[in-house]
């Protein structure tokens, strides 16, 4: 039978605050255990929580990206449910009245034509702790410093259709996010964490399917790699006559594949209320209104600006602008030095590669945009080759070195001068009897091998424009 | 120097003149707990810590200060946090913790000089003992045998165990107690005092309050530990202080309300001292109306409604794995369930199994809900009350001071509160002061303000002067100073 997917997400995302939701601990990543944390995080008796602005503002910028529909007032609610990890025994979050509803977020669907996700909801809550296991496995521990992290939950409606859109749909996401600066989104360090929802029904039915739900991915390819594998699974379960069983998967990166979650089968009764310790989260019209002004120009609009102020190829400006860093990055280096095709080249070209090996942010490595810009002029002004740069490029990114000292130091000055380079053409001219004839023989292949001589005996710093004019100039006579 | 009598007042007085000193009242104090322990108002009483904060105070007036509470021995609640003393709310799991921080309240009466001479026995979590069994017992009332006060800071009070008290009222405990034993007993407006500290069983209704024996001396306290705190957001609303009182206001420029529907509440005797009483304030000049209080017994099912949802919630963090005892178990759920077992008395089992029930599907819309519709309405029902007059005079409790305790009773001592939690729903200030005594037990009446009338209310209650009457006792450590 022909089955329509029907996807889900629940996206959460950790909100880039100096301070946790309801206390003054920083949320900040560190290795030992229970450092950064209070009475309050703790939920010590008597302590009491008090809101981080901080966190409602990138929750409420987070919310305008999404295109949500901001609450002028909202309210934090107790999710009641013990956990070791849970130091109050619920969890404050917000169930009733979310800060941001019905938003959307635009993608391209498999065959290439734009589609509208919705966005349900976008709440805040606080993070939970963590649970360590010894490795004997006779004791568990908690960590308590993640306890209290701001969170915001983006939910969708069941829009999605396939594995491919719900790639696409947390790139957008992590896009618009980063976009706002509300987080880093990094899946691989839980800063991003994303559970699915996925169901199967026949094609045509406007009834859904049981679901299961999928946790535990780590990487969006491994969103995307889970939701096939669930698809699969599936499908072969209803082609059998049978039903899908509702329950919690869990991806399993190691065997590539679901596995049911331990545990109870029984629904929660999360016993929900609004938390009497906390005002509501009041936002006039005004202050929802300076937000959305402030928001910076987002992905799809810079690209389409890219495009015309810049005649860059749709392409490259999709690149460019898929993370505002690197958007921010090339615009930077184009105040500097205005040459926006080989800027945008060098940077999807040598800087990502650079940066993919080092494992570096654009926004953190020493190779400053200005570097970029003084690299791009010396190749324009044939101080330096296209092929030294890349050198210079390795050598400044390493040292943190401007690329004008980095040339200085190495004495990689381009060797423009024509009677130096007549000298060393001569020579290879002499050396090299056969290609020579060969050329004149008519195969004019020939120059290439000698150019590369020059080079080497130049350690490529010879113009190479002019060791080609040279060469012809001397193969005719 | 007799210091029977002496208000905190006239005692800081005689300390900041160096005419006593801070250590010698805390000797006193100690000695008088000691003389009347069957009283069983304090869970711990402090020992050199207590010595070491009074010499601080002798010190500091030495070198010329002056403190507003110099000196003043004063009891803090079981279920408020004090660093230097075991904080047990009542509990057998909590009996050696001590919280790393202490309340707001604490702080602020310490640093105007006063000095903590113990915790006082808060029954289960802390419950006043007159709803719950306190592993320790409950607390006695000083004025008769075999009565109990539900407020243990105003027994200590009223024993002169204590120059003041600092503990919590929620469904009115401390206005109840302090009736009962013949003190001043108050309930700030939410946020103007930082509750910090206190253990929120229901953060609704929880507020942090005082026992003391006159009403000035509860202006002073209260002057010294209002206003705002970082650390609890309700303060927000006292970024900027109350309307300060007109001096020179006379009675008759006052309006007092009494309400028909609380004489209806009210036992016989109990309603013909209150009809005295409203004579009485005729006599002093006030200008006295009545007003309506149509939603009290609907105010008092709300109330606890809401308030068991929210202490089954707030007691989950009791899980014994950051604080208190852990009980030994070899599971997790085995781990929740004993370890509950030794925390909790049967109050906040009780409240724990209620609230749950009460907030589970197909529960929340009937009960929660409804209830938090009641409380919009008994909110506009003081409103409309208050409208036409500056206090309402209500009763405390109907009849004296309760006698010991029966656990099956819970509904009836539920019914007690018809005067007090209504008026902690409604979020406005009461003081309950001293009114009349029946049978050689004081009862008084309670002082309601509107928002924020704090200090106006106290100094209204200093008009009304009723005088403050100690039990006798077999033997007082102060008189022999």
């Amino acid at each position: 039978m022909n089955y329509e997917v029907v996807i889900g997400l629940e996206v959460h995302v950790e909100l880039h605050t100096q301070s946790k939701l309801f206390c003054a601990c920083p949320n900040r990543f560190v290795p030992e255990p229970n450092v950064n944390t209070c009475p309050v995080c703790l939920g010590f008796p008597g302590a009491l929580p008090r809101l981080n602005s901080e966190a409602v503002n990138l929750a409420l910028s987070a919310s305008l990206a999404l295109n949500c529909k901001v609450a002028s007032i909202s309210y934090f609610d107790r999710k009641n449910y013990f956990y070791p990890d849970m130091p109050k025994g619920y969890q404050i979050s917000q169930f009733f009245e979310p800060i941001g509803s019905n938003g959307f977020i635009d993608i391209e669907d498999d065959s290439g034509n734009p589609k509208r996700i919705r966005v349900g909801r976008v709440h805040m809550e606080e993070d939970a702790g963590k649970l360590v296991h010894s490795l004997a496995g006779d004791m568990s521990m908690v960590d308590y410093n993640r306890a209290g992290v701001p969170l915001i939950e983006i939910v969708t409606e069941p829009d999605l259709r396939s594995s491919g859109e719900a790639r696409k749909y947390l790139e957008k996401l992590k896009s618009h996010l980063e976009y706002v600066r509300v987080s880093d989104c990094k899946m691989e360090e839980g800063s991003l964490r994303c559970d699915a929802n996925i169901s199967l029904r026949p094609k045509g039915s406007d009834k859904l399917g049981s679901k299961t739900e999928l946790k535990n991915m780590n990487s969006f390819k491994a969103v995307e790699k889970s939701l096939e594998h669930e698809i699969k699974r599936q499908k072969k379960i209803l082609d059998a006559g049978n039903l899908v069983v509702t329950q919690t998967l869990r991806w399993d990166d190691n065997s590539q594949q679901t596995v049911a979650m331990r545990g109870k089968l029984q629904a929660h009764d999360y016993r929900c209320f609004t938390d009497p310790e906390l005002a509501p989260i009041v936002l006039t019209e005004e202050e929802i209104e300076k937000a959305r002004v402030s928001l910076p120009e987002m992905a799809e609009a810079r690209a389409c600006r890219f495009v015309e102020e810049y005649g860059l190829p749709d392409y490259d400006a999709g690149v460019l602008t898929a993370s505002r860093n690197v958007a921010d990055y090339f615009e930077e280096c184009l105040k500097v030095y205005n040459s926006p095709k080989a800027a945008g080249n060098w940077i999807m070209g040598e800087l990502t590669a650079k940066l993919n090996s080092s494992g570096q942010e654009i926004e953190q490595c020493p190779f400053r945009p200005e570097h970029l810009a003084e690299l791009l002029k010396m190749i324009d002004e044939n101080v330096i080759s296209g092929k030294i740069a890349k050198d210079v490029l390795e050598k400044s990114f390493e040292s943190g070195k401007s690329p004008g000292q980095v040339v200085s130091d190495e004495g990689l000055l381009q060797i423009s001068d024509q009677s130096e380079l007549e000298t060393i053409v001569d020579t290879i001219l002499e050396n090299n009897s056969d290609s020579v004839e060969n050329y004149r023989s008519g195969k004019t292949k020939a120059i290439g091998f000698l150019v590369g001589q020059v080079m080497k005996e130049t350690k490529g710093k010879a113009n190479p424009q002019l060791v080609n004019e040279l060469l012809k100039d001397k193969l005719k006579k | 120097m007799n210091l029977n009598e002496m208000t905190v007042v006239k005692t800081a007085e005689a300390v900041n003149n160096q005419e006593i000193s801070a250590r010698y009242l805390i000797e006193r104090t100690l000695e008088q707990i000691k003389n009347n322990v069957k009283l069983n108002a304090f869970a711990c009483t402090a020992g050199a810590e207590a010595f070491e904060q009074a010499d601080a105070v002798d010190q500091k007036i030495k070198s010329g200060y002056s403190l507003p509470l110099a000196g003043i021995p004063l009891a803090v609640g079981d279920n408020i946090a004090y660093k230097e003393l075991p904080t047990a709310y009542g509990s057998a799991a909590f009996r050696k913790f001590k919280p790393p921080f202490s309340a707001a309240a604490v702080e602020k009466l310490i640093g105007a000089g006063a000095v903590v001479v113990g915790k006082i026995n808060t029954g289960d979590m802390g419950f006043s003992s007159h709803k719950a069994l306190s592993p320790a017992g409950p607390v006695m009332n000083p004025w008769k045998e075999n009565r109990i006060s539900e407020s243990p800071g105003s027994a200590a009070l009223a024993a002169r165990q204590c120059m003041l008290a600092l503990e919590s009222d929620s469904e009115g405990s401390l206005r109840q107690g302090a009736s009962s034993c013949g003190m001043y007993g108050f309930r700030p407006t939410p946020g103007r005092v930082s509750r910090y500290g206190l253990n929120l069983s229901s953060g609704s209704y929880d507020q942090v309050g005082f026992a003391a024996s006159t009403a000035t001396d509860m202006g002073i306290t209260f002057q010294a530990t209002s206003g705002y705190d970082e650390r609890d957001i309700l303060t927000s609303v006292s970024r900027e202080a109350g309307p300060k009182p007109d001096p020179n206001k006379a009675p008759g420029e006052i309006t007092l309300a009494f309400s028909p529907e609380c004489f209806d509440q009210l036992d016989s005797i109990s309603a013909k001292h209150l009809k005295q009483f409203q004579a009485k304030c005729l006599d002093l000049g006030f200008k006295v109306v009545e007003s309506s209080l149509k939603l009290l017994p609907e105010a008092l099912k709300a109330f606890y409604i809401i308030a068991y949802a929210e202490a089954s919630s707030s007691f989950a963090r009791f899980d014994g794995i950051r604080f208190g005892t852990a009980a030994e178990a070899d599971e997790l759920e085995d781990l929740y369930y004993k370890t509950r077992k030794l925390t909790f008395g049967h109050e906040a089992r009780r409240r724990s199994v209620f609230g749950t029930y009460i907030l589970s599907k197909g529960n929340f819309e009937q009960y929660y809900q409804q209830a938090l519709k009641v409380w919009t309405l008994v909110r506009q029902d003081f409103n409309n009350a208050m409208a036409n007059c500056d206090f309402l005079v209500m009763p405390v409790v109907s009849g004296a001071a309760p006698s010991g305790i029966e656990e099956n009773d819970f509904l009836q001592r539920i019914e007690s509160d018809i005067f007090t939690a209504p008026v902690s729903m409604a979020c406005l200030p009461s003081l309950a002061l001293p009114a009349w005594q029946e049978d050689g037990l004081p009862a008084g009446i309670q002082l309601v303000g509107h928002p924020f009338s704090d200090e106006i209310l106290l100094n209204v209650a200093e008009m009304i002067n009723t005088e403050t009457i100690f039990p006798d006792t077999d033997k007082s450590a102060w008189e022999e100073g």
